[in-house]
């Protein structure tokens, strides 16, 4: 009896140990550079390899949801952008009448990072990073992880990282394919944020629009539009009461090539429901 | 939304042109949960607590009641649970008498399951099962935790986050503003609801699949 008591307390606690060391999502930090030359600019990406079945989030995370973030450490001499870079989100349906923006099986955000003329190597850069991830549930998980890089006469750069997809480019709000921004009913309490995109037909299937993470207002679906400035995407907003500041946000356009690529274009926006 | 739409669609000069089919999986426009609105009177409802005991929203009349859309499985909830946060908000206000009904609409909970987290999370109030959804979709619940108001004369104050850090992280609540607790102090006071509308955060409510 004390046997079977003993080994079922035993594999208890390998089953507990191995439901604690169980992740939905396994992290690890590419440095564009496998060597770097002291003084040169640099990125660092964070790939999160995201369990089948389950997804996390971009900046705007939707109905629901929350980013991954990153706590960076680095010697003396490196300075690293805390404002992560995001690729083009996807539309995940999250319940009935719920969409998340986010990403499934593969996540890789980017950091610009700096580096001084007087640094020497190798030099270690760690990353604290959290996420959550969901399923039918949602699991805070989070990791420590590190990168070194060597520091040499020429900066080399990673194969490893150059096989990443890029993310969203920035994108200024009046751009040649023409403007983009907010409208304001004149009440203020009502908005619809648009972003033209040439003069040609737009094929629905081939553009989205993503609002940006903004508190104090709710969107709706994004519209094809058309009139003699060209073809635009919008997306319809309402004001929440209560708004004591402009606020700004970037929202992200994304775009589908024949062959399936997307690019994001993130396009800045500002908000001003002051009344 | 679609007046709103249209109308901005003429301010641009636009005149809508394909109804995006690509979109066609796409959620309601945000505000469209439900047809609940600031103001309208709180739909009524009677669901058992974690003891078996019917709760109906009539019992509270003349009441200020703050329903708390809850799923202990959600880091978001675990986060204002972890150190005692919501139960703290919940003790004061319901030492002003105002009522504190959480309410889980999670399809999966029982009875069985709100006592059993009562007890461990050491709450103090009831959690109402909703386990087919009827009564948070009547509200248009959307998140965990989503939170309501109800005022004295039964009706919508306050729908909304419970406060501005829509983080899962424990250590940030003390230095959010708690947005319940600004609309009770508010309301405890006889004044208006200064912010009645925020933007709820955390997991969704998860729902019975039809």
């Amino acid at each position: 009896m004390l046997g079977w008591s003993a080994a079922l307390i035993l594999s208890l606690c390998f089953a507990s140990l191995s439901v604690a060391q169980h992740k939905r999502v396994v992290v690890d930090v590419v440095p564009s550079a496998s060597t770097l030359k002291a003084g040169d600019d640099f990125q660092i990406a964070v790939r999160f390899k995201i369990e089948s079945g389950w997804h996390m989030y971009w900046l705007n995370p939707g109905d629901s949801g929350l980013p991954p973030t990153v706590e960076w450490t680095a010697p003396e001499g490196i300075k690293i952008d805390p404002k992560l870079a995001f690729p083009p989100p996807k539309r995940i349906a999250a319940g009935e009448e719920l969409i998340s923006y986010g990403y499934e099986d593969e996540l890789v955000v980017f950091a610009s990072a700096t580096s001084d003329r007087q640094i020497s190597g190798p030099i270690r850069i760690g990353a604290k990073v959290s996420w959550l991830v969901c399923k039918d549930t949602c699991i805070s998980e989070k990791a420590d992880t590190s990168t070194t890089i060597a520091i040499g006469p020429k900066t080399a750069p990673n194969p490893s990282f150059q096989a990443f997809p890029s993310p969203a480019t920035v994108q200024a709000a009046k751009t040649e394919h023409g403007d983009s921004g907010v409208e304001l009913t004149n009440d203020r309490t009502e908005g619809t944020i648009f972003a033209y995109l040439g003069k040609d037909d737009i094929d629905p299937a081939r553009v989205d629009l993503f609002p940006p993470s903004v508190e104090y207002a709710e969107f709706g679906k994004p519209t094809i539009v058309k009139n003699v400035k060209g073809s635009a995407i919008t997306i319809p907003f309402r004001v929440l009461p209560g708004m004591k500041e402009a606020a700004d946000g970037d929202a992200m356009l994304v775009r589908t090539d024949d062959k399936g690529n997307r690019t994001g274009t993130l396009i800045p926006l500002r908000f001003d429901f002051v009344k | 939304m679609k007046t709103a739409f249209f109308s901005f669609a003429l301010a641009l000069g636009l005149t809508a042109i394909v109804s995006l089919t690509a979109f066609a999986e796409d959620k309601h426009a945000g505000h469209n949960h439900g047809k609940l609105a600031i103001g309208d009177a709180a739909p009524a409802f009677t669901l058992k607590d974690q003891a078996g005991k019917d709760v109906s929203l009539a019992d509270f009349s003349g009441k200020i009641v703050v329903l708390e859309w809850f799923n202990e499985g959600c880091p978001f909830v675990v986060k204002h649970y972890k150190e005692g946060h919501m139960n703290a908000v919940a003790a004061k206000y319901t030492d002003k008498g105002v009522v504190w009904l959480r309410v889980n609409s999670t399809s999966k909970s029982s009875q069985d399951s709100n006592a059993k987290i009562a007890s461990d999370w050491k709450i103090a109030g009831p959690i109402l099962l909703d386990a087919d959804g009827e009564v948070g979709q009547d509200y248009g619940a959307t998140n965990t935790p989503h939170m309501y108001i109800v005022n004295k004369e039964g009706k919508l104050a306050y729908r909304g986050a419970i406060d501005s850090d829509s983080s899962a992280d424990t250590s940030k609540v003390a230095g959010a503003t708690n947005y319940v607790a600004k609309a009770l102090d508010e309301l405890v006071e006889g004044k208006p609801v200064s912010q009645p509308e925020t933007k709820a955060y955390g997991c969704t409510v998860k729902y019975a699949k039809n």
